[in-house]
């Protein structure tokens, strides 16, 4: 179950005149594959943020599974987004890096190895696990991975 | 028929590579130089000091210049305190420039601007200006004297630098990579300390061999700050119009030789970046 309920949602970034959204209000089914289309500068990002938890909304609120949401931190919501630039943790190896999210969700580590190993097989990143990712391909970049606790048991994308 | 390379080109970035070994080696040699006399002297033997004309390659090694020097009284003690004092101005300067460089990078706040440019005046005013009236401060709180009282002055000194070089560090971090720690499960801490710090380390580092050789080399204040407990060059500096020739190199010496191999042990961090290694 992972309703998401989106009522009246109102941010204004400090500084800014206009409204970043508008009074948004959306609902989207558990399993739904839903697409936000609009103009550049229209607040699909604002919404996704404030979604994730990175922005905090003014006014309006946001509940997942009905669970409320709307001021929960991001670590607490359990969800997943791909950033517009490749977010990497270019520090770490491959392998640490497509295991974070597992890691930090507290799973065994013989788990989170065999589904480090699964994913890599399946995008063909295998030979390159132990690399650290500034040493990939632009193309094997793009295959990156970004499994975050919700991508292996999905509660929303 | 063949065609004619054209091998000018070429033959120019031989020129130009040749040139850069050249400069290379030419600002090293003005680096070491100094030093390679300096250890020279302080390993040879007293009498071979007042040979003319000076040998240059050691001929003459001894350790009984250094030894003498290291066993005149307060010496190891000095020592002894630089390193505190040292290692002490490195971990409360990190403690509390590190975050504050961190809130520069990543938060907007009221008298930000001001904030930075009063940062920098500290090192406008003369280390004298602030010693002396330290010095009072210390007394009525009763911890002149004490590698502690050194500690504060020089975190104090470090700190400017310190704060606006992990500042500029941090800002080099993407926001965007925090932010993905931070919806895979990371609290705010830990996504500092687990992905923002590592990527921080090599500019951190940098940071830290500023702040560690100024207080390795500061004397003016430790000397005005303390009486028993000096730090080594402040020792060195109230014995040296009265001691002999052979002991100021070994004084030299003994200040060098530390903080080249703590350079050394931070430069692994430094030219350490991410998945490139500058050689
Ligand atoms: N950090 C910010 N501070 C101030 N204003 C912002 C900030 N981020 C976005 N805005 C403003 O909020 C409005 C919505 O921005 P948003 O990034 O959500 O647009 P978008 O729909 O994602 O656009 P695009 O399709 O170009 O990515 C814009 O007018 C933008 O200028
Ligand atoms: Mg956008």
């Amino acid at each position: 179950m992972a309703d998401i309920q989106i009522s009246n949602l109102v941010k204004t970034y400090p500084g800014g005149s206009e409204r970043a959204t508008d009074d948004v209000s959306l609902s989207i089914r558990d399993g739904e594959f839903t697409v936000l289309l609009g103009p550049s500068g229209c607040g699909k990002t604002t919404l996704l943020r404030m979604i994730a938890g990175l922005e905090l909304p003014d006014s309006g609120s946001i509940s997942i599974g009905g669970r409320d949401v709307t001021y929960l931190p991001p670590n607490k919501r359990n969800l997943s987004m791909v950033f517009q630039s490749y977010a990497v943790f270019p520090h770490r190896k491959v392998r640490y890096n497509i295991g974070f999210g597992l890691r930090m969700a507290k799973v065994p580590v013989e788990e989170i190895e065999r589904k480090v190993q699964w994913a890599a097989d399946l995008l063909q990143l295998g030979p390159y696990l132990d690399r650290l990712p500034a040493n990939l391909s632009g193309g094997q970049r793009q295959r990156w991975p970004w499994p975050g606790p919700s991508s292996w048991t999905p509660t929303s994308c | 028929m063949s065609t004619t390379v054209d091998t000018t080109p070429i033959a120019r970035q031989k020129r130009n590579r040749f040139m850069l070994q050249a400069a290379c080696i030419a600002v090293s040699l003005f680096m070491l130089v100094p030093i390679y006399l300096i250890s020279l002297a302080a390993l040879s033997t007293r009498e071979s000091l007042n040979e003319f004309p000076l040998s240059l390659l050691p001929t003459n090694l001894s350790v009984e210049t250094l030894n003498a020097f290291l066993g005149s009284t307060g010496i190891f003690a000095a020592l002894g305190n630089s390193l505190i004092v040292g290692a002490g101005t490195l971990l409360l300067s990190a403690l509390i420039g590190v975050p504050a460089g961190y809130a520069l990078a990543r938060f907007t706040f009221p008298g930000k601007d001001p904030y930075q440019l009063f940062l920098l005046f500290t090192r406008a005013l003369p280390i004298v200006v602030l010693s002396v009236p330290l010095a009072r401060l210390f007394l009525t709180m009763d911890i002149y004297d004490t590698t502690y009282a050194v500690i504060l002055l020089h975190t104090a000194l470090a700190l400017p630098t310190t704060i606006l070089i992990s500042a500029s560090v941090f800002l080099s971090v993407p926001v965007d990579v925090e932010e993905a720690a931070r919806l895979f499960g990371c609290s705010p801490l830990g996504a500092f300390g687990r992905v923002v710090l590592p990527m921080a380390l090599p500019g951190l580092a940098a940071a830290s061999i500023f702040t560690f050789v100024m207080s390795w080399n500061e004397v003016l204040g430790a000397s005005i700050l303390t009486l028993d407990h000096r730090t080594l060059p402040a020792q060195v500096l109230s014995s040296l119009s009265d001691s002999p020739l052979a002991y100021r190199f070994a004084g030299g010496f003994a200040l060098v030789i530390p903080s080249i191999i703590f350079i050394a042990l931070m430069r692994r961090y430094l030219t350490n970046m991410w998945g490139s290694t500058i050689r």
